[in-house]
């Protein structure tokens, strides 16, 4: 038993010091795996930072939970600007950053991109290219808008040649829930290497408690809601009176 | 300063909100509308999600009307017995209103939908108030234009006559129940606009003196604006807490100073300056509709 056990040390010992692990093409990691909304919650920056033992372009995507959402556009009837047309995309990122060690037109463009849904347009559409693009631009643009998608190309720096980092904005508004950040090495347009380091986003605290309660218990909920305001409310009428 | 909002997620300037509060308080003592018509927009405007500003300005606004209604009533301003029946057809009317967003929302069309029938309402009421009341300023009659239902004979032979000895009215219950109904309609739809509709109804339409008026509306939106917290809540979840506490804070302050304001004001006075604010939210409305918006396209997140 003893010297089978000294022999999966040795061998555990082989296989994390091997010269071979060290030639992984890339290892990359997160500064944190957690990020925690509370009240003073204004948006954080985590640091992605690893090393290329390879050539290559490294092509960094951070991406949020799925929702689906629904864009419409207005059109004039009548002198009215109304909603006329929908259109619905599924399992799209409410969250989504893309950085690249290189300005992507200069980058060999991969077939890969759009299956793995490198780029804005790719986030949103993913393998689907039938869509009306005008739709998507606005999804891109409404995002965007809210400093939820961000293509921040060139923004990954490196250190010598195979040390690279990137800082993740997140902003305030980031929605909770499971988050990825997937790392691509890209050699003339082949993928020779990539790593997934999952993150997390969650409410901590007061803020968790609000809203798991507003949620499972509503109905006590609504009723605190009335009952703080009809406090506050007459609290300030009688101390008005007493002033 | 900034705080965390957990259920609009995202955070907001604290003390921007609570300005905010006090703008809003102030109209609500002075002119016993809710104030609604500006958080919700201002809400939006700085990215709280249409639905949360809606639901947290309802919240905010059940205690800016208590302690304007509390003021008012110190000074015997408040026709319980019109107050009551605005409140059974408000309740009617907000609960409806409810279900009727959840179906417009749907179909997409709810902001057409509430804009034109704003617009509509609001233009025709500010224009007849701002005529009147310039009219009356002017040749300083005390006095104003005879009410709708004194002018119309089919109003006389409505079932249910009823004495208001407060408002010294003898009308139909059916008319107060009824103009409650459509406030209360209003506010669930918009989250903004019963007072504007009730205000201008219960003096043009039921006769009641101007003074009694505002802390009679003030009386019925307690009510309503909880109802429509109560619901908002239980449906879809949008009561942001922490955005309501921030917004009464500001709102309690507002409607006592507005109170004040509104009390050495003459009456004419005040439905002039009614009658300006309501018209100017309409025209706002009535060129968002018209005019190309900036924006064509519109994004929501439908499910998870």
């Amino acid at each position: 038993m003893r010297s089978a056990r000294l022999f999966f040390l040795a061998l555990l010992c082989l296989v994390l010091f091997s010269p071979a692990t060290y030639a992984k093409p890339l290892v990359a990691d997160l500064s944190q795996y957690r990020i925690e909304i509370d009240s003073s919650f204004t948006g954080t920056r985590l640091l992605l930072f690893g090393a290329r033992n390879d050539i290559g372009d490294i092509v960094i995507v951070v991406r949020g939970p799925n929702r689906q959402f629904v864009v419409r556009r207005k059109e004039r009837v009548a002198g009215l600007w109304v909603n006329r047309k929908q259109q619905h995309f599924d399992n799209v990122p409410t969250f989504y950053t893309l950085a690249a060690s290189k300005s992507f037109q200069d980058m060999h463009a991969s077939p890969l991109f759009a299956s793995l849904r490198i780029g804005l347009q790719e986030a949103v559409t993913g393998n689907d290219k039938n869509d009306d693009t005008s739709f998507v631009d606005a999804l891109i643009h409404s995002q965007q808008s809210q400093r939820l998608y961000s293509q921040n190309v060139q923004k990954v720096s490196f250190m010598g040649e195979s040390l690279f980092k990137f800082v993740i904005p997140f902003p305030d508004n980031i929605p909770g829930g499971d988050y990825v950040a997937d790392i691509y090495l890209f050699n003339d347009g082949q993928l020779s290497s990539m790593q997934s380091i999952p993150l997390h986003v969650e409410k901590i605290g007061f803020d968790a408690f609000i809203s798991d309660f507003a949620y499972s218990h509503s109905v006590f909920y609504g009723f605190f809601a009335i009952l703080l305001a009809l406090f506050i409310g007459w609290g300030a009428s009688s101390l008005m009176q007493k002033l | 300063m900034e705080i965390y909002l957990p259920i609009a997620e995202m955070s907001v300037n604290i003390l921007g909100i609570l300005a905010l509060g006090v703008v809003t308080g102030i109209f609500s003592g002075m002119f016993g509308v809710g104030g609604g018509f500006l958080t919700t927009p201002f809400l939006m405007f700085i990215g709280i999600p249409p639905a949360v500003a809606v639901a947290s300005s309802a919240n905010q606004i059940v205690a800016s009307s208590l302690t304007g209604f509390l003021a008012h009533h110190r000074k015997g301003n408040v026709d319980f017995h019109i107050g009551v029946l605005l409140l059974l057809g408000g309740l009617m009317g907000s609960s409806s209103g409810v279900w009727l967003f959840t179906v417009l929302k749907k179909i997409g069309q709810i902001d057409l939908t509430i804009s034109l029938l704003y617009v509509t309402l609001l233009g025709s009421i500010g224009t007849v108030m701002a005529m009147e009341s310039f009219r009356t300023l002017k040749h300083t009659e005390q006095q104003i234009t005879p009410a709708v239902v004194t002018r119309f004979a089919f109003f006389a032979r409505l079932p249910f006559i009823i004495d208001f000895p407060r408002s010294k009215l003898r009308l139909s219950a059916l008319l107060p129940l009824g103009i409650g109904f459509i406030a209360g309609a209003l506010v669930s739809l918009l989250g903004v606009g019963g007072g504007f509709f009730m205000i201008p109804a219960m003096i043009y339409f039921l006769g009641m003196p101007t003074s009694m008026v505002i802390g009679t509306s003030l009386f019925q939106i307690i009510f309503i604006t909880a109802n429509v917290t109560f619901l908002q809540a239980v449906t879809i979840h949008t009561v942001d807490i922490i955005l309501a506490v921030l917004l009464i804070s500001g709102s309690v302050v507002g409607a006592q100073i507005g109170t004040q304001m509104g009390s050495r004001l003459p009456a004419a006075k005040l439905r002039a300056l009614l009658a300006i604010i309501v018209l100017t939210v309409a025209l706002k409305l009535a060129y968002d509709l018209f005019a190309k918006p900036q924006d064509i396209y519109s994004v929501t997140v439908s499910s998870l």
